[in-house]
């Protein structure tokens, strides 16, 4: 057994008297791909924030790469990080977001270089060096002297997944990726997704692409009222799921599509 | 139209008036704007214990009335044995008045940012000045432009209170002369002759602020 390489233990996070989530436990190993699946408001957003601490939980510990989140080791037990050690540490988790957030007075090389520059301390020939190959992996060569507000939105989520990978993180945390694009643009982030998976790359998907959860995903997690009702393998969670609330999940969703 | 005759005499006076005023702007301005900008950044990205307080002065000093700030200044100041010269007075009381105003106008461009733009900057582990710096006020100064600007333009009329706490600003010298030689019309005219023009050069500088920005920051449509 691998050592995990993102440990949540017992997380909880409240928002007022609400508990977006109510004691997590969640392990993933190196290279596996984990979709978390869930009825909106059921906390896996809140549950990607936790992991890169820009919502830091208010009970339990994350650990990445052996490493508490939040905090160092002292000789008298863990001291909290500063906000700045914090941010260093930060960086070892990449994230995109469902609007993508690309900083829109950026070029996309701009976009690309700005955090290895200030963060990693490479200069801007190694970042631009390494923007240039991430954006050919994402099939956007050519693009670097573009805007934002230039590119389709399929376009700026796969540079938003290009300046996430650019610190080459050692997991990727995807926040609904795809739930922002318009139809036809799905297929070309979830291809980039996939190739990445294959790479690879640790991953940890928020989605509601069953099919890219069905073929992407080593381990399907489902999520209902800040809680993890059910996990397995995407094979038996999306087609027989144990759980009566995973179940009529899936019913809903099923129903929706056809 | 009387004649150039009467008003030669007080024609050194109010150019030395408006060269007052030229310079309580000036003065003004340059003094209101960081300290605007830094409450502006406070109250929106900073912690709570340190915007709560700068709320509540800026709500103080923007309820009451100009000319009461200015006097508080002018006259109170000395009652707790701080004799600042009338120019260093009004300069002081218009400062915390346009702060007050000016980081408002401030505060609502920071806040028409997108939370995602800090939320991305933040998950990509740069360091918050640097995420400020580069990612928030760039997007937000586009939008802080022409309020800014207008705020200014009333910043420099504002100037004219000064001439109730015995300084010899353009204002000051008009009505002087006009009660002198009982001319009001002439001495007001000249003096808001002066005003337009002071005014006009700034709102010639908001028209090239605005099109520059256009220019360098192309925003998402």
């Amino acid at each position: 057994m691998t050592q995990p390489i993102v440990s949540v233990q017992s997380v909880t996070k409240r928002y007022g008297s609400f508990a977006a989530l109510d004691g997590v436990s969640l392990d993933v190993r190196p290279g596996e791909v984990v979709a978390i699946i869930g009825a909106s408001g059921s906390g896996k957003s809140t549950l990607l924030r936790t992991i890169n601490h820009l919502d830091p939980p208010d009970a339990g510990q994350v650990w990445i790469d052996g490493r508490l989140m939040g905090f160092s080791e002292g000789p008298r037990g863990p001291r909290r990080l500063s906000e700045r050690d914090l941010r260093r540490q930060r960086a070892e988790v990449g994230m995109v977001f469902q609007h993508f957030h690309l900083f829109p007075h950026f070029t996309v090389l701009q976009n690309l270089i700005e955090a290895p520059m200030a963060v990693r301390g490479l200069s801007r020939h190694e970042a631009s060096e390494r923007a240039r190959g991430l954006l050919a992996e994402v099939g956007l060569e050519g693009r670097e002297t573009a805007f934002p507000a230039e590119l389709s939105g399929g376009q700026q989520q796969r540079v938003a997944i290009a300046r996430a990978l650019a610190m080459q993180p050692k997991v990727m945390l995807f926040d609904e990726p795809t739930s922002a694009l318009d139809p036809e643009l799905v297929g070309e982030v979830l291809r980039v997704m996939q190739r990445l998976a294959e790479g690879g790359m640790t991953m940890l998907v928020v989605t509601h692409e069953m099919d890219f959860a069905e073929e992407a995903a080593d381990r399907v997690v489902f999520f209902d009222q800040g809680r993890i009702v059910e996990t397995g393998p995407p094979a038996q969670l999306l087609r027989s799921p144990t759980e009566p609330r995973t179940q009529a999940f899936l019913h809903r969703l099923l129903r929706k599509d056809r | 139209m009387p004649a150039w005759s009467v008003i030669a005499p007080y024609w050194p006076n109010l150019v030395s008036g408006f060269w007052i005023t030229v310079q309580l702007s000036f003065w003004t301005l340059l003094l209101a704007t960081p300290v605007a900008l830094a409450i502006a950044l406070i109250r929106e990205t900073g912690p709570r214990w340190a915007a709560l307080p700068l709320s509540l002065l800026v709500n103080a000093v923007r309820l009451l009335p100009a000319l009461i700030v200015l006097y508080v200044v002018f006259y109170g100041l000395p009652q707790f044995g701080v004799r600042l010269k009338p120019f260093t007075a009004a300069t002081l009381g218009l400062v915390a008045m346009g702060a007050a105003y000016m980081s408002e106008d401030m505060r609502g461009a920071i806040a028409a940012v997108p939370k995602g733009q800090l939320s991305a900057a933040a998950a990509l582990g740069l360091p918050r000045a640097h995420a400020i710096r580069r990612i928030l006020l760039p997007q937000a100064l586009p939008l802080m432009v022409p309020p800014y600007m207008t705020r200014a333009i009333i910043m420099v009329k504002g100037t004219s209170l000064a001439s109730m706490v015995s300084v010899a600003d353009l204002t000051a010298e008009a009505t002087r002369a006009s009660s002198i030689t009982y001319q009001p019309y002439v001495f007001l005219l000249i003096a808001g002759a002066f005003y337009l023009a002071l005014n006009g050069v700034l709102a010639l500088l908001q028209a090239l602020a605005e099109r520059h920005l256009r220019l360098r920051y192309r925003t998402a449509a």
